[in-house]
């Protein structure tokens, strides 16, 4: 019932960030490089993908525990929300994956897209490579998207992007100064690490990844239970 | 079985610096129709807001059916004994009435069709009409039709005529009293609507400014309260020691007029006994207990 | 049965049911052995508290006025007739009382409020002694 109340709420935007994404992805491809490398496949596919995590993410996980809709404070349904018998975990557990679900589709619609719309694709990076960079894009954005949940529990939804985008921002940054072990570097798993061009998967930055984001949706989860109405 | 339904023990709860229950006691016991009075901001919806679980206090107890609402899966479980009908009575906008039901249903193991009919009848709500297209007197009979078909040993209303015409004010009056007799629902309202809660209450408690100041058998209590009314006829002597329960003492003219909480008869034998006087009683209303205890306090 | 009350008025709802209870026994509309309106009902009724109207047929029973048969409800008892017996002594000893007061100057209203005043205090005074 959860699910379906959720999926309700946040389809229009769903289809609204998988358009938008979407064309992004396919204006940036540049059909002739696409043999040449899988540099701007990757560039193309990044950035709409954390395009996507950033708007599906937290979009109210501080006011909307079961929702989505624009609101400067809490929405009065929220009251009848939280006096049903389900616990905070479990709304905000059911918020998290069908946020998470939702980047799952769009990546997939973006990949699609790009398969379709540029043939030249198909023949240079391989299919298995191509799938191994969906899932590492995938751990990727998914530590994005638990950094924006962790900040909208907390934080109002604008400020919520910003911090979000300020965070990553800042990440790449420092980032770019300190270099890590290759295995290790997630922005490389976007770019030159990228399966694409390693063909392998690159376990331990996954693992990284996934290890975080668990770790923000935890505390997020956290202070999720402790908010007071 | 605790007796109890709700009980709450020297709450405490501040919020930015603000006091807004400094010790607040609740006695709720199973099946009364309690009521709960307090001017705004008096310290109503926070505590209503405790007892949901949807804030916690800083100091205190509060338990409902001896559990503790604050923490998240106890309280989960609790909630699905209790229906709340809140003070926004808002519900999700692009949800019909039946669609709302639907959704509500599955999580209540005690959900009762035969209810769920039987008001979706006697308060007239259309099926298939969407929520933000409801009047708000409709919307305040959905929220209650919500609450009451959950099966709920406990109903816990904010304000629940509040925004119904006197007509649909009654109805609900009256589908309160028949839960109350026939399931034995402990019923916990708070209202503005003094002469409502004087209909139905059985008990009741004012609370003000945190605390609560009056409590118990809403009967009792308009038994205890007189005003007593004191005519002198050579004008009203310098200082009476007056017995002990003598309060709100008001002087006008040749006239005085005191409110006595207890010992009625003796501080009207005192007054009969000094000279010149014509002593009177009234009862008072529960609107004239609360204005005067308000103005008090 | 028609019965009437004011929650608004400051006195206790019981009260006034007690009193049109009374009321109706007095003039006839409520015979002895005839049953009073069924507790839950009368309550969805005039929707006042149950507890109330249990409190007045409690309060009833008290005076003998009514009996209170489990699962059957509440009726009036014989002894009820009695009081009409009674009133006919009482309508005299209240005519001297009134022309006495008359009398001494008092008018219709002061009269009235004299005795409600002293029936109020009667009524709140056994009360409490019992409980």
């Amino acid at each position: 019932m959860l699910w379906k109340k959720g999926w309700y709420e946040t389809r229009i935007r769903l289809l609204f960030v998988s358009a938008v994404v979407v064309v992004i992805a396919v204006l940036a491809m540049d059909p002739a490089p696409a043999a040449a490398g899988s540099g701007p496949l990757v560039v193309a596919t990044t950035i709409p993908a954390m395009l996507a995590a950033l708007l599906l993410a937290g979009g109210g996980v501080k006011t909307q525990l079961g929702g989505l809709q624009r609101s400067k404070g809490l929405h009065g349904s929220m009251y009848y929300t939280l006096s049903l018998p389900v616990t905070r975990a479990r709304l905000f557990s059911v918020r998290v994956l069908m946020g998470l679900a939702e980047i799952a589709v769009v990546q997939v619609l973006m990949f699609s897209a790009i398969w379709l719309v540029q043939p030249a694709i198909r023949v240079n990076p391989a299919r298995s490579d191509m799938f191994k960079h969906v899932v590492a894009a995938f751990c990727c954005v998914t530590a994005m998207y638990s950094l924006g949940v962790f900040f909208a529990s907390f934080l109002d939804e604008v400020y919520q992007h910003w911090a979000t985008i300020f965070t990553v921002v800042g990440t790449i940054a420092i980032l770019s100064r300190v270099p890590l072990p290759a295995s290790m570097d997630a922005l490389l798993v976007l770019s030159l690490a990228s399966p694409l061009n390693t063909h392998t998967m690159p376990w331990i930055a996954m693992a990284v990844l996934l290890g975080l984001s668990g770790m923000l949706l935890l505390i997020a989860l956290k202070i999720v239970r402790s908010l007071e109405y | 079985m605790s007796e109890c339904a709700i009980e709450a023990v020297e709450l405490r709860k501040s919020f930015k610096g603000h006091e807004a229950l400094c010790g607040l006691n609740l006695n709720v016991p199973r099946g009364s129709v309690f009521g709960f009075l307090g001017r705004n901001g008096a310290g109503k919806t926070t505590t209503i807001r405790i007892l949901m679980g949807l804030a916690k206090a800083d100091r205190g107890e509060a338990r409902i059916f001896g559990i503790a609402p604050g923490d998240d899966n106890s309280g989960a479980l609790l909630r699905r004994r209790i229906g709340f009908v809140p003070e926004d009575k808002e519900l999700y906008p692009y949800m019909t009435v039946e669609q709302v039901i639907g959704f509500s249903r599955p999580f209540f193991p005690h959900w009762r069709d035969d209810l769920e009919s039987r008001y979706l009848n006697a308060f007239d709500l259309p099926p298939k009409k969407k929520i933000p297209d409801l009047s708000k007197g409709m919307r305040s009979k959905l929220m209650l039709l919500l609450a009451i078909a959950r099966g709920s040993e406990l109903l816990v209303l904010d304000e629940p005529t509040d925004g119904l015409d006197p007509v649909m004010a009654e109805e609900l009056l009256r589908e309160l009293i028949r839960l109350s007799a026939s399931d034995g629902t402990t019923i916990f309202f708070s209202s503005h609507q003094l002469a409502e809660v004087e209909q139905i209450a059985d008990r009741i408690t004012i609370i003000n400014q945190g605390r609560s100041i009056v409590s118990g058998e809403l009967e009792d209590l308009k038994r205890q309260y007189q005003r007593i009314k004191v005519v002198f006829a050579d004008g009203i002597p310098a200082a009476i020691p007056w017995a002990q329960g003598a309060d709100r003492i008001r002087k006008e003219g040749r006239m005085v007029s005191i409110l006595s909480g207890q010992n009625s008869e003796e501080i009207m034998a005192q007054a009969r006994a000094l000279p010149g006087t014509s002593v009177d009683t009234y009862p008072v209303t529960l609107k004239e207990l609360f204005l005067e205890l308000m103005r008090a306090d | 049965m028609i019965i009437h009350v004011n929650p608004a008025s400051g006195i206790p709802i019981y009260i006034q049911l007690m009193e049109q209870v009374k009321h109706a026994i007095e003039t006839g509309a409520l015979r002895v052995g005839e049953q009073l309106p069924p507790l839950r009902k009368l309550a969805e009724e005039l929707v006042i508290n149950p507890n109330t109207v249990v409190r007045a047929y409690r309060e009833l029973e008290y005076e003998g006025i009514v009996e209170v048969r489990h699962g059957a409800g509440a009726f009036v008892r014989r002894s009820a007739a009695g009081h009409t017996l009674v009133s006919r002594k009482a309508q005299s000893i209240m005519q001297s009382a009134v022309e006495r007061l008359a009398a001494e100057g008092l008018t219709e209203d002061a009269i009235r409020r004299l005795l409600e005043n002293e029936l109020a205090q009667l009524k709140e005074a056994v009360i409490r002694r019992r409980t």
